[in-house]
């Protein structure tokens, strides 16, 4: 590859980057930088110009700079080329990125006085405070873990953030610098999105979990103390960057199709990007699946052929998927993470059956068709649509036998069930824009509720039960 | 201004002007006026103030019907000015910087120049803030100042030594401290380009003051360290430790900012020098080569002779080779330390002159400009003009015109005129001793330069300055100069608002004190102007004159605007005087500044037809990252306008008097001047 090419390829792969974190809002319109290193040359490395805007970046934004020596490039370059120059020279790191998602951010601004978000852990030898957040979402816990939230004197370029932020780097893939946002790492630029994409999300689930009245904090410390593995009863898939853009289908109409699926998800926020899941099946045997729900304009997905017998090494999704195929009439299936309605699903079973629902405690929840949780709309639109929404705890994810209560909600309430903790499944009869609109839908049902629910605890405003409607489905 | 006011100044002046009367060889303390202070604060604004001043004077004593346009800048009514600033000396940054003003030799226009380092500090704390010479001495002096008083002392011991060598016998007679300005050779001569140097390396370069000096037969001014204190009004704004303070606020910004952050945090300017530029001026096809014809630069050249290089130049030498070692340099209570000290060794590793620099401008002028790529005889170049005390952005543009001249009457085989024919005649002696001038050929750099200092040869010619040269042999398409000041290093064609700058710039072709907009394509975060842009780039022009104008009111390096603006400035200022400046108030003063300025230049002779660039950049197109560029003359005419208009000048940029009135300047325009202008 000529130079040339080489640093087109770099500039159009941030320049997506960019774009797609600028489409969840993740920096204003000046803030953020991505670097990522030469592919060749093991001295260079390329960062944002300061001033750049991420999310519009042109050619002349993207600065090559020396790991070993000043050069002009350091003239040019982010004022945090300097951290940057040193998260790459971590081992097996190729692509590094700050920016300033808002609920990832906004979280941060707890005080050892006053924990609403964050595990205080403590303050350091020079009487900083540390915290920690650790995703309550299986997705967010799978792929990201516990990340460090830490005070800095000089929390804006300066020598404190190059000595200590490669270290937290070097345990996790995140690091938060408490009220200016993360830093992350990846062996790829693709990584730093999705790592960053489904922290932001687990962020915002956390912060409307909280907002319901639930203490996450105490979530946060079973999960830690316990380890996301044990916590949890299944686990969370992660985004494959050794498969980038696996395809076992070459049909454009069905590449069109996924793609547009996944964009418009990402756009919209339905889903963070690696999560979830989307399949359309296509024969009595076969599903064309996809292992993740959402990917932003530019970036390539995987989508692979698979059978609906179940398979050893299938991973939680999968599983689903086919027990979905294999026991009902849908076709196509979606499994999204909005962190709205997940954190509403969670509210609504914790207000139930008590917090230990959400400490994966195994609960007594009866499923049957008289009696089971479920998530009633406020807003006319959904009530019209979805007059209800399954709800189920996450232990059912377990179950892939044809008593799964998933597959009932699925019956019951037009291809729509929210899994506390995990995300939403959402079906359809014919297209993947059939379970597409069931998953949007969702997305609202869970907003507008937590926002009529904190307007009454912060304004005295009616509370979510004068809205929903007066009488049963069941 | 002739009532001096009594009122109480602020802090950071010493309240005293040092006038020096060559003639007489006698000199007065006078007491500083606080409408000075009020009106024109310190630096170039004192400069303008009392250089206006002065011609007015002599306009008044009848001896001329305008003074301003008949005194040539070789006269002994000519003046010499050097102003400091209340920072300076102070802790403020870099308030090291000291401005001096005179008629130019050069130009015959507004004489205007600044420089860092030492001597200014010393020469503040002897008790004045300023010192204004007049006359002319009989016999070649020097000026010795101690602590409020001055000496003048026989220079016939120094007057045949260069301008390094007075330094160190000044030295020698009166101590490792005391801190020196010389002029060279070329200032002896009265070059018109002569320049004043301070310390080994730094110097009141352009207009011509050494020349002036020469005139005057003023060959030095040592100043034995003074112990007089500054008092500032606000210690604690000087705090650095203090979250509050103003210091701690610049010293964040510095401490953060790309250019000005330090070398383990790989700062530009302290890593590699004003030369750490010069790499990226290329990539974006600024870098002028061949008296300005193009920026056409094979990259592997420029990396030769940029930062990079010099950095690593004694590391990357192979044995055999010349060599170039540097050493980090730092201007008085500078934190971003730019300066290079700088030895060559011949290739058996023998030392063969060391000295300061090069700086980016010098290496261009001297190097890129004229195709030359040889490093250490760029740095040895830079040396020479220092000891001859010339001007290296001029010396290197009029060496870069004299190629061109030469290769183009050379190879026009019929009809030369008269003038090239005279030309040829003069560069006969040249041409046999060292070959065909020409761009590409280090070998020539050193023997011109010397040609040039000694005024011997076609040096004899080339001393006048490109645009009288030029002229001399009928060619002034070759001269690269605005108002006849030589341009630097930036080319108008790929930074429209540099272009403007430079037109606009009351000295003359300069990119500092009409503005320095160059970078703002490239690395100026969200304030990134396009360099083709046209609507609009008139404000952005007048926005950095008025910016960099202040840096000279206020006596502080230009580079701190890298990292800090204006508003983190005035919070400086205002720890030291006690004041209430802010960005709009100092902005007001420099409007003020720039406007009498332009009297100046106006009353001297000057109109707007002198606001335009050579018409090389009109007509020549190059080739630019997104294509050929070129300037529009239409449309430059056109920002013209909008510049003058927004300085509360008319369309043809003479400042109304509704401007006069309200920039305060009435005092200073009497009615007889008022109607010279008309």
């Amino acid at each position: 590859m000529s130079e040339q090419e080489k640093i087109k390829n770099i500039y159009e792969k941030l320049r997506i980057i960019g774009q797609a974190i600028a489409r969840v809002n993740g920096n204003n319109t000046h803030s953020g930088n991505l670097a990522v290193r030469d592919p060749e040359e093991r001295d260079v490395f390329y960062v944002t110009a300061t001033g750049a805007q991420c999310g519009a970046l042109v050619p002349e934004d993207i600065v090559p700079v020396h790991f070993s020596t000043v050069s002009w490039g350091d003239a040019r370059g982010s004022t945090e080329s300097t951290i940057h120059r040193k998260i790459l020279s971590l081992p097996g790191v190729n692509a590094a990125m700050h920016a300033h998602f808002l609920s990832t951010t906004g979280l941060s601004f707890d005080t050892k006085e006053k924990q609403l978000f964050l595990q205080f852990l403590g303050q350091d030898e020079k009487g900083r405070d540390k915290f920690a957040f650790h995703p309550i979402d299986a997705f967010g816990a799978f792929a990201t873990g516990q990340v460090r939230v830490d005070d800095f004197f000089q929390p804006v370029g300066s020598t404190e953030m190059e000595e200590r932020i490669p270290k937290y780097l070097a345990e996790n893939y995140i690091t938060i610098v408490k009220g200016h946002g993360p830093f992350v790492r990846g062996c790829c630029a693709e990584e730093l999105l999705y790592r960053a994409g489904v922290l932001e999300s687990s962020a915002k689930l956390a912060i409307n979990l909280r907002r319901r009245g639930i203490d996450i904090v105490s979530i946060q410390k079973s999960i830690t103390s316990q380890g996301a593995g044990n916590f949890f009863p299944v686990k969370a898939h992660q985004l494959d960057f050794n498969s980038a853009g696996e395809k076992q289908v070459q049909d454009p109409t069905v590449l069109f199709d996924f793609k547009q699926r996944l964009n418009y998800n990402y756009d919209n926020e339905i889903s963070a990007y690696g999560t979830g899941s989307m399949s359309q099946k296509i024969s009595a045997e076969q599903m064309i699946y996809c292992p993740t729900s959402a990917v932003p304009e530019g970036l390539d997905f995987q989508l692979y052929r698979k059978t609906i017998e179940f398979e050893d090494g299938d991973s939680t999704d999968l599983k689903i998927h086919k027990s979905i195929y294999r026991n009902t009439q849908q076709n196509t299936c979606m499994i999204t993470t909005n962190p709205v309605i997940t954190a509403e699903a969670m509210a609504l079973l914790a207000e139930q059956f008590g917090i230990d629902v959400l400490l994966c405690k195994k609960t007594d929840i009866k499923y049957s068709d008289k009696s089971h949780p479920s998530i009633v709309p406020i807003d006319a639109e959904a009530k019209y649509l979805n007059p209800r929404l399954g709800l189920v705890d996450i232990h059912q994810l377990t179950n892939m036998t044809a008593d799964n209560p998933i597959l009932n909600m699925l019956r019951w309430y037009k291809g729509c069930c929210v899994v506390a903790g995990y995300g939403v499944i959402s079906t359809g009869k014919t297209t993947l824009e059939q379970a597409a609109h069931n998953a949007s839908s969702a997305e609202r049902i869970g907003r507008f509720r937590i926002e009529t629910y904190i307007n009454e605890k912060l304004l005295g405003g009616s509370g979510v039960k004068v809205f929903e409607p007066k009488r049963e489905k069941v | 201004m002739a009532d001096a006011k009594k009122r109480k100044l602020p802090n950071g002046y010493m309240g005293k002007i040092l006038k020096v009367d060559l003639t007489h060889l006698q000199f007065h303390a006078e007491p500083l006026d606080s409408r000075l202070t009020e009106l024109f604060f310190g630096g170039r604004g004192f400069g303008i103030a009392m250089l206006f001043e002065h011609f007015l004077g002599l306009q008044r004593q009848g001896k001329y019907k305008n003074a301003f346009a008949e005194v040539d800048g070789l006269s002994e009514d000519n003046v010499i000015i050097i102003s400091t600033s209340p920072g300076t000396a102070t802790r403020m940054p870099t308030s090291g910087r000291v401005h001096m003003n005179f008629k130019s030799p050069l130009t015959s226009y507004y004489g205007s120049t600044n420089t860092g380092g030492r001597w200014a500090v010393d020469f503040k704390r002897t008790g004045f803030d300023a010192v204004v010479i007049t006359g002319k001495a009989e016999k070649p002096v020097y000026l010795l100042i101690t602590n409020e008083s001055i000496e003048f002392v026989d220079g016939s011991a120094i007057f045949e030594l260069d301008a390094v060598q007075k330094r160190e016998r000044l030295k020698e007679l009166y101590g490792p401290k005391t801190a020196v300005l010389t002029i060279g050779q070329a200032g002896k001569n009265l070059v018109p380009f002569a320049s004043v140097m301070s310390d080994i390396g730094k110097a009141f370069g352009r207009t011509g003051g050494g020349a002036v000096w020469g005139s005057k037969n003023l060959q030095a001014i040592a100043v034995v360290a003074g112990e007089k204190k500054i008092e500032v009004a606000e210690p604690e704004g000087f705090d650095s430790k203090n979250p509050d303070s103003a210091m701690y606020h610049a010293r964040l910004k510095i401490d953060l900012g790309k250019f000005t952050k330090r070398e383990n945090a790989f700062g530009i300017l302290s890593s590699m020098g004003s030369l750490g530029i010069m790499g990226m001026i290329n990539s974006y096809k600024q870098l002028i080569r061949n008296n300005m014809k193009d920026t056409g630069h094979n990259i592997d050249d420029v990396r030769k002779i940029d930062g990079e290089a010099l950095r690593n130049h004694s590391k990357n030498a192979k044995p055999g080779e010349k060599k170039v070692v540097v050493k980090k340099g730092v201007c008085f209570n500078c934190p971003i330390a730019c300066k290079r000290n700088t030895a060559v060794f011949d290739e058996n590793g023998q030392l063969i002159e060391k000295g300061e620099g090069p700086e980016f401008e010098n290496t261009v002028m001297l190097g890129a400009n004229l195709s030359i790529y040889d490093l250490p005889t760029i740095v040895l170049a830079n040396y020479l003009c220092n000891r001859y005390g010339l001007d290296t952005i001029t010396t290197g543009s009029t060496i870069a015109c004299f190629f061109e001249l030469y290769e183009y009457v050379n190879s026009k085989e019929q009809q030369l005129t008269i003038q090239e024919k005279q030309f040829l005649d003069d560069v006969k002696d040249f041409v046999q001793k060292h070959g065909n001038p020409g761009f590409g050929k280090p070998e020539l750099l050193i023997p011109v330069i010397h040609l040039i200092g000694k005024s011997e040869g076609i040096g004899k010619y080339l001393v006048m300055g490109s645009y009288k040269f030029c002229e001399r042999y009928g060619h002034k398409e070759f001269s690269m100069t605005i108002k006849r000041l030589e341009l630097p290093a930036y080319d108008p064609r790929t930074t429209f608002s540099q272009a403007l700058s430079y037109e606009m710039s009351n000295r003359g072709g300069c990119h500092l004190e009409g503005g320095y907009t160059a970078p703002y394509a490239y690395c100026a975060g969200y304030a990134e102007w396009p360099g083709n842009r046209v609507e609009g780039t008139a404000l952005i022009a007048k926005n950095a004159t008025l910016t960099n104008t202040t840096y000279d009111i206020i006596g502080v390096c230009a580079y701190n605007g890298f990292s800090l603006s204006l508003d983190e400035f005035a919070e400086l200022v205002n720890a030291v005087t006690g004041l209430e400046h802010n960005s709009e108030t100092l902005e007001k003063i420099a409007q003020r500044t720039l406007t009498l300025e332009r009297l100046f230049n106006i009353l001297c002779g000057l109109s707007n037809k002198d606001d335009l660039l050579p018409e090389r950049f009109y007509t020549e197109a190059i080739e630019a990252k997104d294509g050929p560029a070129k300037c529009d003359k239409e449309a430059f005419e056109s920002m013209h306008k909008t510049y003058y208009n927004s300085l509360g000048w008319d369309d043809n940029g003479k400042p109304t008097e509704d401007a006069i009135e309200k920039l305060q300047l009435t005092d200073f325009v009497p009615e007889q001047i008022k109607t010279k202008l008309k």
